[in-house]
């Protein structure tokens, strides 16, 4: 399936990639395309720095969504038909409501969001974020206000931080970690396990003692209040997890041309049991071509001052070297992107966005953007 | 660039962090300055770019005369600051693969940060007020993280988060350390284009608003030379010849080259307007920063 039709067709987008690719910009921009189509559409973002509401126009990107300014949506070249909204994900105010809707009670809701260790790791607990991404994803395409959902995702060193990090999550609340947490703080003293726990407690005394706080504790005690809350964040994620495996939902892998072409980012997608729909090589150099079709700069030389024959030497030398720069990167570039098409699984496209020069918060510059990735190309 | 000295190198994710670091230790070991190059989180671009692989944390290779290269990793230094203070080593290593204690490792807010940092201390340290020979440089390329600064904010939190005990103390010197102004250069890395520019400027905001860390220069990575005189109507006229693919190409290479100029003329300047601050230009090189050869290439523009 192309890309455009990965657009008409899916509920779900999710552009992956590692930080500085532009997948906040290409989320806007398969927004726009989307939108464009005639698809009621939702762009979510996790970006602190706000790109995509510069992108879109909007000041301060709302939790739940807003819609973008129809003179924007004009700009970038949609009708007034056009639905396009975008929202910006809270990590914290994300957990917070996922906790109030699964405490059975008032007074262990109040209890988990004052506990230390649920205030960590609802913010800065790797994976939290992420986690909080999915399932704002989940609420989303479970309310069905959106025909497509593009959610743009955290920032990372790898794309596939994404991707693991719910599930490092999900594996830190599975019952037999929270029960040895738990066990290793209250349990009793006694029995087979009794001995382990004498020396767990020892150690974890000292490590707090030398750390000088109670995490230890904190973290027992929020496993002890939360144990039910957890079964249903645990139910949540494999139900999301099940929506990111199917047939609704797609992920586009926003790269750099200077990427790694031989990444094992697929192989590793595949192993986690998701599939790559599509791969956008972001600001790319091509030059109309691969470079391949075009002569050596030093042979162009007689050429450019037969037809302009009084130019500067110093200009002709910069017109050269502006275009033997151009060439070098239109062949390298050709070159990366052969061998990332070889790399890739078969039946997975390839679009090429080439870089413009400019401000990427610029409608037309979107639309432009977005009229490349609807190419497909 | 006054070499000796704990250099930072951070800056958003693709500016060329490393390329910089990789630059500033080169130029300072081929000076004659003893150099250690140190990864922060993992082994991404540095060490590939100097040409070694360390491959498990701390270990360090010699890449260059003078000139070692190592990377650090969070958990691997707490378990190390552990075994210091707990004296339990058998304990300990059994401690360290388990769920909890990982658990314990992730939650606990900047303890990961602060035990690297803390490393960097004591590396600092060692031949100045401790035994054995010591560093004259240390250039640390603050990783690839989400978040540029989160070395340099941790240790800060976790000043004040363990308001008691022994690493609230080794906190306080670490964060001492951070802010000597005659020991620590922090170097704000950015791309000469209007967003990379405007997160560095926030980014030189952080440094001197509440972390109050020494700022050392802003480098501009990547940037272009400046165009002849005459250019833009060089460019017209090819335009207007619309003769062939080889000359059309070099029409477009002409004016995607002055567009680029412009933007990095306005970002730089609204950087310059906002901060105050003087930027250093870093050369655009063909073929990126992959080599030694690069690197010092690069260090040549660094002074």
């Amino acid at each position: 399936m192309t890309l455009p039709e990965l657009v008409a067709d899916r509920r779900v987008l999710v552009c992956v990639g590692r930080g500085g690719v532009g997948k906040t910009t290409i989320s806007a921009a398969l927004g726009i395309l989307a939108a464009g189509r005639g698809r009621r559409t939702l762009v979510l973002t996790v970006d602190p720095a706000r790109r995509l509401a510069q992108a879109l126009g909007l000041a301060d990107l709302p939790r739940g969504g807003a819609p973008v300014d129809p003179a924007r949506l004009a700009a970038a070249g949609l009708t007034e038909a056009a639905v396009l909204e975008a929202g910006m994900l809270d990590a914290r105010r994300t957990w917070d409501d996922l906790v109030a809707r699964l405490a059975p009670t008032a007074a262990l809701r109040e209890t988990i969001l004052a506990n230390p260790f649920y205030q960590q790791l609802s913010t800065t607990f790797a994976g939290s974020t992420e986690y909080a991404a999915v399932e704002a994803l989940c609420e989303v395409v479970e309310t069905g206000d959106h025909a497509l959902v593009v959610l743009d995702t955290p920032p990372a060193a790898h794309a596939m931080q994404f991707l693991e990090a719910p599930r490092r999550l999900t594996d830190l609340f599975e019952a037999d970690a929270v029960s040895w947490i738990v066990g290793l703080a209250r349990g009793p003293e006694a029995g087979p396990w009794g001995r382990v726990r004498r020396v767990w407690r020892a150690l974890a005394r000292r490590i707090e003692g030398a750390a000088g706080t109670r995490a230890l504790t904190e973290i027992a005690e929020f496993f002890e209040a939360a144990g039910g809350v957890l079964a249903g964040v645990v139910e949540r994620a494999h139900r999301v997890e099940a929506l990111l495996r199917g047939p609704d939902a797609a992920f586009v892998l926003v790269v750099s041309p200077e990427a790694d072409p031989e990444d094992p980012f697929p192989e590793r997608m595949a192993a986690l049991g998701l599939s790559l729909g599509a791969v956008v090589v972001n600001r790319t150099h091509l030059l109309g071509g691969d470079g391949g079709h075009l002569p050596d700069a030093a042979l162009l030389r007689p050429g450019l001052l037969e037809r302009l024959p009084d130019l500067d030497p110093a200009l002709a030398d910069w017109l050269l070297g502006c275009y033997a720069r151009a060439r070098a990167a239109a062949l390298d570039e050709a070159d990366r992107l052969a061998r990332l098409r070889r790399a890739l699984p078969e039946g997975v496209p390839v679009t090429t966005v080439p870089e413009q020069p400019g401000d990427v918060h610029d409608p037309a510059h979107l639309a432009a953007l977005a009229a490349a990735l609807g190419r497909g190309a | 660039m006054d070499a000796a000295g704990l250099h930072f190198v951070v800056g958003k994710g693709g500016v060329g962090k490393s390329a910089v670091a990789a630059a500033l230790a080169l130029t300072a070991a081929d000076a004659g300055a003893k150099v250690l190059a140190v990864e922060l989180g993992g082994s991404e671009g540095l060490a590939r770019i100097l040409g070694v692989s360390p491959r498990r944390h701390w270990d360090r290779v010699e890449a260059a005369p003078n000139l070692w290269v190592s990377w650090l990793e969070g958990g691997a230094a707490l378990a190390e600051y552990l075994g210091l203070n707990l004296r339990a080593p058998r304990l300990l290593r059994r401690v360290e693969d388990s769920r909890p204690f990982r658990t314990f490792v992730a939650a606990a807010p900047g303890l990961k940060e602060l035990m690297v940092v803390g490393k960097l201390r004591h590396e600092w340290r060692r031949g100045r007020e401790t035994e054995g020979p010591g560093w004259d440089v240390i250039v640390v390329d603050a990783g690839a993280s989400a978040r540029a600064l989160q070395y340099l904010e941790m240790p800060f939190a976790a000043a004040r988060t363990f308001d008691a005990g022994v690493v609230h103390h080794d906190a306080e010197r670490i964060c001492a350390l951070l802010r000597a102004p005659d020991v620590t250069r922090v170097h704000v890395v950015a791309l000469p284009e209007e967003l990379p520019l405007t997160e560095a400027a926030e980014m030189v905001a952080r440094l001197r608003g509440d972390l109050g860390l020494p700022l050392g220069e802003v480098l501009v990575n990547r940037c272009r030379a400046q165009a002849p005189a005459g250019a833009e109507a060089a460019v017209a006229r090819l335009e207007a010849l619309s003769v062939g693919p080889a000359l059309s190409a070099m029409a477009v290479a002409g004016r995607g080259e002055l567009g680029w100029l412009r933007v990095q003329a306005e970002g730089i300047s609204a950087f310059q307007a906002r901060t105050g601050l003087p930027v250093r230009r870093l050369p655009r090189l063909e073929g990126g920063v992959r080599d030694p050869a690069a690197a010092r290439r690069l260090g040549e523009a660094l002074g």
